[in-house]
């Protein structure tokens, strides 16, 4: 009889528990984050027209650029942090489609936001995987961002033209992700928020996160295209760019 | 949410019984937003928290996998080998896992140098056999995959192998008469998703343990079973020539190796090198487990050897120098390949065949029906 009353005792204690989730829930609202891929502050970035020049003197035309945000995570001025829920929190950012720029999150705790952090592209070194890793799968596969040779996800695709001072124009191809266990690419950035992101209750913030084009191939390490046109598991390349992206965004 | 999970959590810690049945009922009666509650429960499917035992044979190293993170039920394993024998899960619905993992040959493809896929697509390499998985720290034969709930995404997506994409897995799977109610037996959130499609294949794949052969019941000192005077001879003769690499008991050291093979230019496979992008690892290739050996032919990463003899005679007299071939494969005196007499392959082979598990390709836990 013991035993039935101490299962009956653990289950009475969670019943009382288990169903009063609103009382004392904490405020939540939401935030929209918005990617912008641009060329520069003033200039935008579109598909096949805009161009800008490397230090290397380089013209490059962005025919394609898809890459993946992850674990996104806001930091309160009093250091509090809210972890977006890893479940949810993993997205293909494609300047070619609108709708895939803007994030509508739900469910962050009120209160003043300072700075925001995400990964680019995908943490695989963490075992066990959690369920979002392997749920973000069909996303991913229908935005090219799997690879089908290897188990693992593109952490970005950046594709176009160059052409170099005088010469002509060819195709690049930069696709960075993690090499097995050998090489993890996966880079996790935390930026400053210019102006203090409140959230409140019955409005939604805004984050406007602007990513530098520029920066991808032409930041802490400078990628002279006509020398490395191809960067596909790349062990010398990949992780160049991976660097560069960790200072390719700025958020407002 | 928290009703499900204390139901996880006790039908876990103890047998299920008849009050934990009142409690569970008395759970799902407090929370009116319970999914699938008007629901009559056998059509419905319910979660069932079954675990099945997962034995680490004494003689063998440590898990790698995580049973605590994806722990092996009844219900998971079922659905597992219901998706390994599946068709649906290609782009044909017919060229299912088990298409090219043949149990009878621990589950390689028979005779075929290399795997076939869909529409009649060839591949370029051997497939390799399923077993001790769970003891395994990368899959394939380059490490393209860190980790076995992953893997499958190879041999899905892949357009030589089964061609399909998870979001067309995914509705097939949602339009079947029985996957819905067996998705949601196997897992406490009952979705089809891709993640508890791999994690059902990972629990069918961990649970293929081959531990039964000759040579390890000889190791156990189980029913007195003694190897024969040219098995313990070969058995001497693998430990000097060949154990360095296929070293303990999962016979492999799980290192990738240039082994001297002849670049094939059908194919010009890098091996690891594809993974890495080092140039060091060009035409490296993991060092395969040697369980079951005996029928897992042809051999290499390509097929390209079609007995144990054609193996051993590579090794003795068919090595290719490369700058980067294994140590192991280059003697003192510069000569390539470890010497051997033709009676010491042969006892060697004898060696090899102690570790056929006829428990293991023959149990019926594992086969399609």
């Amino acid at each position: 009889m013991k035993k039935i009353t101490y299962i009956f005792t653990i289950v009475l204690s969670i019943l009382t528990s288990s169903c009063n989730d609103d009382s004392n829930a904490v405020e939540t609202s939401a935030v929209e984050i918005t990617f912008d891929n641009r060329i520069s502050a003033n200039q935008d970035l579109n598909l096949g027209t805009t161009a800008f020049i490397n230090q290397n003197n380089e013209s490059i035309v962005t025919n394609e650029l898809k890459y993946i945000i992850s674990n996104i995570r806001f930091i309160q001025d009093n250091g509090t942090i809210f972890e977006y829920p890893k479940e949810e929190s993993y997205f293909v950012i494609n300047e070619a489609d609108p709708s895939s720029l803007t994030l509508n999150l739900t469910g962050i705790p009120v209160g003043n936001y300072t700075q925001i952090g995400f990964g680019i592209g995908v943490d695989q070194s963490k075992y066990p995987l959690d369920g979002g890793v392997m749920n973000f799968i069909p996303k991913a596969e229908e935005a090219g961002m799997l690879w089908n040779w290897a188990a693992g996800y593109k952490f970005i695709k950046f594709e176009g033209t160059f052409t170099p001072q005088g010469g002509t124009e060819s195709p690049f191809v930069i696709h960075v992700g993690s090499h097995g266990q050998t090489l993890d690419n996966y880079k996790f950035i935390t930026l400053p928020l210019e102006n203090t992101l409140n959230i409140a209750t019955g409005n939604t913030a805004t984050v406007n996160v602007q990513t530098l084009v520029q920066n991808i191939i032409d930041a802490t390490n400078q990628i002279k295209l006509e020398d490395t046109s191809d960067i596909q598991v790349d062990p010398v390349n990949a992780p160049r760019v991976a660097t560069n992206l960790e200072s390719s965004f700025s958020a407002q | 949410m928290l009703s499900r999970h204390t139901f996880g959590i006790l039908a876990t810690a103890m047998k299920i019984n008849y009050y934990i049945y009142v409690c569970v009922a008395l759970l799902f009666a407090s929370c009116k937003n319970e999914p699938y509650e008007d629901i009559p429960s056998q059509e419905a499917g319910e979660f069932q928290n079954v675990l099945l035992d997962f034995n680490i044979p004494s003689n063998f190293p440590a898990l790698t996998y995580d049973l605590e993170a994806n722990p092996p039920t009844e219900t998971g394993f079922e659905l597992g080998r219901r998706l390994f024998y599946e068709g649906r899960l290609a782009s044909d619905n017919v060229v299912a896992c088990g298409f090219c993992h043949i149990q009878e040959f621990a589950f390689t493809h028979h005779t075929h140098i290399i795997s076939h896929g869909v529409d009649g697509a060839l591949g370029s390499r051997n497939a390799q056999p399923l077993h001790n998985l769970a003891f395994q720290n990368e899959f394939t034969w380059d490490g393209a995959a860190i980790h076995l709930d992953m893997q499958p995404i190879i041999p899905i997506t892949n357009e030589v192998e089964m061609n399909e994409t998870f979001t067309n897995v995914i509705a097939k799977l949602q339009a079947h008469p029985e996957y819905p109610r067996l998705f949601r037996e196997a897992f406490e959130n009952g979705e089809i998703n891709s993640e508890n499609i791999l994690k059902a294949l990972s629990q069918f794949m961990v649970m293929m343990v081959t531990s039964n052969s000759k040579y390890d019941k000889f190791r156990r000192n189980e029913g007195n079973v003694t190897l024969t005077e040219n098995e313990t001879q070969g058995m001497e003769l693998f430990n000097q020539k060949c154990a360095s690499c296929h070293s303990g008991e999962l016979f492999t050291d799980q290192s990738y190796r240039n082994n001297g093979l002849a670049i094939d230019p059908q194919y010009n496979d890098i091996g690891r090198a594809r993974v890495t992008g080092f140039p060091a690892d060009n035409y490296k290739f993991k060092v395969p487990n040697l369980r079951n050996i005996e029928v897992t032919f042809p051999y290499m990463h390509d097929g390209r050897f079609a007995t144990l003899d054609d193996v051993l005679e590579h090794y003795r007299s068919g090595i290719t120098d490369f700058e980067n071939l294994d140590d192991s494969l280059r003697q003192a005196d510069g000569t390539l390949g470890i010497p051997m007499t033709d009676e010491e392959k042969v006892r060697i082979i004898d060696f090899l065949k102690t570790l056929t598990d006829a428990d293991f390709i023959f149990d019926q836990r594992f086969s399609e029906f």
